[in-house]
């Protein structure tokens, strides 16, 4: 009979491990997690003056900044770094305003990449620079003004705004 | 071997003066840094109350303090939205000439940290960036608020314009950098306990029904979204809510078997041995 019972009671804890997994109420939660949006940006010019195009006769185009590299690649007038911090893919876009009446933005312009490829010449309104640029990626501007015939002379100056947004 | 101990301290002090000069020189160059960290963009609001969004702006990779202001560019007619810090006007001292800057706030450059310090300055937060550890950040709050009687459900969307500038820059061009911040915002019923009533079924149309022919592309254009989805088959890996049931219950009932299997064999097995 005392066999018969411990034999019996080994079979109970037994199928009683087997059925407990069963019995588990199972619950389902849902988890969610907000990254923050990190843009980190630096742009520095390769002089230690500021974007500087020097004395310039009228009815003169395209000329450099005297800082960037003219001949090769070596030394862009503006470099836009995407700082490593930043973690979504940027787009940059850049527009300016007028130097005088007579030096209109639109005589200005930007190179991409490199210093002798095709110009894109600004406006009032953002011009596409660059997009869905990667963090940690530097992007590099050569920089041209042209001067009309009847440009008034003088010291004349613009802003040059970069606009560095989440690429959508 | 004379020679190389003549030769040493000069070529040390060359390299010394090259070193110097470079450092001189990353002094004078000027880095332009506007960094912003954005936190939750989808915010919720009860009707005739308040949300706050918040973005951090900090300055770690420039060398100049970065004045930053903020306009609201886009918002719901009747809902007000407003940024704190507001704009005012600073005075600032710019190589010995006082200059007058409307801004919301002006951020210094600082360098990231590896562990987050335990004193904070005030009006400041340490944000965590990843790898590069902790940054001083100041926070901007934009806060939201919605009419009492905006309906449950509406949606709105806040555009947040934000201008970095800096100052004595002597270039023919300044340089300026430009940002915009959106929050979409949504208007709820502010019920947090949870509550879910049947409220009957959907009647079908006779084109709906089991059997009717049936078109899986709407016919124009305009085609009527389905307000229920149809049904899908279940994936290989399972059999149904029948079968799913089963399969869970299935150590259960074996247990049940071996149990009872037991309670008849073990005596019988017993008494026969005695």
């Amino acid at each position: 009979m005392k066999k018969i019972l411990i034999s019996l009671a080994m079979v109970l804890v037994l199928a009683g491990t087997m059925a407990v997994p069963a019995m588990a109420v199972e619950e389902g939660v849902t988890a969610s997690v907000t990254v923050s949006e990190v843009i980190d940006i630096t742009i520095s010019d390769a002089g230690d003056n500021g974007i500087q195009f020097g004395e310039l006769d009228p009815d003169t185009a395209d000329n450099p900044d005297e800082a960037q590299s003219t001949a090769d690649d070596t030394i862009p007038a503006v470099t836009v770094a995407i700082n490593p911090a930043t973690n979504v893919n940027c787009n940059v876009s850049l527009k300016g305003t007028d130097f005088h009446t007579s030096i209109p933005i639109t005589g200005a312009s930007f190179a991409e990449g490199a210093h002798d490829v095709a110009k894109t010449y600004m406006t009032t309104s953002y011009q596409s620079v660059a997009t869905s640029v990667a963090p940690n990626t530097d992007v590099e501007l050569w920089l041209f003004l042209s001067i009309p015939s009847g440009a008034a002379g003088g010291a004349h100056s613009s802003t040059y705004t970069y606009q560095i947004v989440k690429t959508p | 071997m004379v020679e190389m101990k003549r030769i040493a301290p000069v070529l040390m002090a060359a390299i010394l003066l090259l070193v110097s000069a470079s450092l001189v020189s990353a002094q004078d160059e000027a880095k332009y840094n506007f960094a912003s960290a954005q936190g939750n963009k989808q915010l919720k609001v009860i009707p005739g109350g308040a949300v706050e969004g918040v973005i951090y702006f900090y300055n770690i990779e420039g060398n100049r303090i970065t004045h930053i202001s903020l306009e609201i560019s886009k918002a719901p007619d009747d809902w007000i939205v407003e940024i704190d810090p507001p704009q005012h006007e600073i005075q600032v001292n710019v190589s010995g000439k006082i200059v007058t800057v409307t801004e919301n706030l002006h951020v210094e450059p600082s360098q990231a940290v590896a562990q987050e310090p335990e004193e904070v300055p005030e009006g400041m937060v340490y944000i965590k960036l990843g790898d590069l550890g902790y940054a001083l950040a100041k926070a901007v709050h934009i806060v939201v608020q919605v009419p009492e009687t905006v309906e449950i459900g509406t949606q709105g969307d806040i555009l947040i314009a934000a201008e970095a500038e800096w100052l004595g820059q002597t270039g023919a061009a300044a340089i300026k950098q430009a940002r915009e911040f959106e929050f979409f915002v949504e208007v709820t019923s502010g019920q947090t306990e949870y509550t879910e009533t049947i409220v009957g079924e959907v009647e079908k149309t006779e084109t709906e029904k089991p059997g009717a022919a049936q078109s899986t592309q709407p016919e124009s254009g305009e085609g009527v979204k389905p307000e229920v989805a149809p049904p899908t088959p279940p994936p290989a890996s399972e059999s149904g809510p029948v079968g799913a049931s089963l399969m869970r219950w299935l150590p259960a009932i074996i247990a049940g078997v071996v149990v009872v299997l037991a309670a008849i064999l073990i005596p019988i097995i017993v008494r026969r041995r005695d």
